[in-house]
């Protein structure tokens, strides 16, 4: 029946080179299992983004409500536990992969002319995660998440001369609570995945460019 | 060699030292003779394709099931059918009116938990006519009248309901006598256990 919808499609949209130049391309001899590791960091990021947008469903950032929604959605939801457990899973499997991703980098010395900006910019991606790991912590408002900000907060505040303003803004004030709620959220959710998105698709766009470095 | 692989391999088909004599020329289906997978005109590539279009899918597939899964209970959730107590026939607590003996329909009320999915469960007081059939059956009476809502209340000397917006009349038993709504009044599930006279779900008559 729907047989001929692609040829259809192609037809008239001529989509097939696009596709091709997008999906095939060749890749040099020497790669091994370790170069996976960049791609299966991106996979996990597309599973986070997609259990994300599910937990947004139902979660409410603020302190009277963050909780109960979140045990709301364990318990009583179908597939509930199974969504937000891959979601967090997945945070931890996302941050030791792109660990093994950056060591593979360094340890290859993959970094070095002509690719001197996409390890920079792959570092920065790297902060990025890591801000997504401390800002989604404290998300489902219980006390090991509460007390695991309070103190990554102070350990922002030991920094010299800004450390102070730097935990205060953290915590949208001089107590963590509501405003902190709703900034890590807005920050887990709408800020680092722009940055994110952005920063990847500059990271792709240079490796694409610049080929997969030659073996040591 | 480092440990993350080999180095590009030497092209077979220079010789390796001189004097060697080149690998034999040929298609790849004589140097392979086991690879057939030509004649099936299912390449290796397309085979690898087809597999990762596969894998992709499945795992594709299996977060929408969940996330569908997810998001589209909520739709078939059902109000949380309870009872809540509306008072002891034959045994009033002191200062109430004894539901057992009334003989005209009594402007009460029962405390409702309404419940929101994960908030605290909220009282909500609910104002009803509760009347009494005799030999313990009770009808228990929105007082919400079904034309536009108005409370209505009871007039003894004509023994009917009045609403006081358009002038409607509902008779004891909940008819509709006079003025503009389309349907007799509504009423409260009731069930007598122990002594005790629940209100159970709203039937819209």
């Amino acid at each position: 029946m729907f047989a001929g919808s692609l040829e259809w499609v192609e037809e008239r949209l001529g989509l097939r080179p696009v596709a091709s130049r997008v999906l095939d391309h060749d890749v040099p001899q020497h790669i091994t299992w370790w170069h996976c590791f960049g791609g299966l960091t991106f996979f996990t990021f597309i599973i986070q983004i997609a259990t994300g947008i599910i937990l947004a469903f139902f979660y409410i950032p603020s302190p009277d409500h963050a909780h109960d929604s979140v045990a709301f959605l364990q318990d009583e939801i179908p597939f509930g536990s199974i969504v937000r457990n891959l979601h967090r899973w997945g945070a931890y499997v996302m941050v030791v992969l792109v660990v093994l991703h950056m060591l593979r980098v360094f340890v290859q010395g993959a970094y070095r002319k002509p690719r001197e900006m996409n390890w920079v910019v792959g570092v920065i991606a790297l902060l990025m995660v890591f801000g997504f790991g401390f800002t989604g912590y404290l998300l489902p408002w219980d006390q090991k998440a509460y007390w695991a900000t309070n103190v990554g907060i102070n350990i922002a505040g030991s920094v010299p001369f800004v450390g102070e303003f730097m935990a205060s803004f953290l915590r949208g004030g001089p107590e963590l609570g509501a405003l902190t709620l709703s900034r890590f959220f807005s920050l887990h959710v709408f800020i680092l995945p722009l940055f994110l998105i952005v920063l990847l698709s500059m990271h792709f766009a240079m490796i694409r460019k610049q080929g997969i470095a030659e073996p040591l | 060699m480092s440990i993350f692989g080999k180095k590009p391999e030497q092209r077979t088909d220079q010789p390796l030292l001189p004097g060697t004599p080149p690998p034999s020329q040929g298609s790849e289906e004589t140097k392979f003779p086991y690879m057939r997978l030509k004649e099936s005109s299912l390449s290796r590539r397309t085979f690898l394709m087809r597999s990762l279009a596969l894998v992709t899918g499945a795992i594709a597939a299996s977060l929408a099931a969940l996330g569908l899964g997810a998001i589209t209970a909520p739709a078939l959730r059902k109000d949380a059918s309870q009872w809540s107590p509306i008072g002891r026939p034959g045994d009033p607590g002191p200062g109430e009116p004894d539901l057992a003996t009334l003989n005209t329909p009594l402007l009460t009320s029962f405390t409702k938990l309404s419940h929101d999915a994960y908030m605290a469960a909220r009282p909500e007081q609910i104002p009803v006519f509760v009347t009494n059939e005799g030999n313990d059956k009770f009808t228990v009476f929105d007082v919400r009248c079904t034309h536009l809502g108005c409370p209505i209340s009871w007039d003894d000397k004509a023994t009917q309901f009045n609403c006081p917006c358009h002038g409607a009349v509902f008779s004891a038993s909940g008819e509709v006598l006079a003025g503009p709504p389309p349907r007799p009044l509504n009423k409260y599930e009731t069930k007598l256990e122990d002594g005790v006279l629940y209100a159970g779900q709203l039937q819209v008559s």
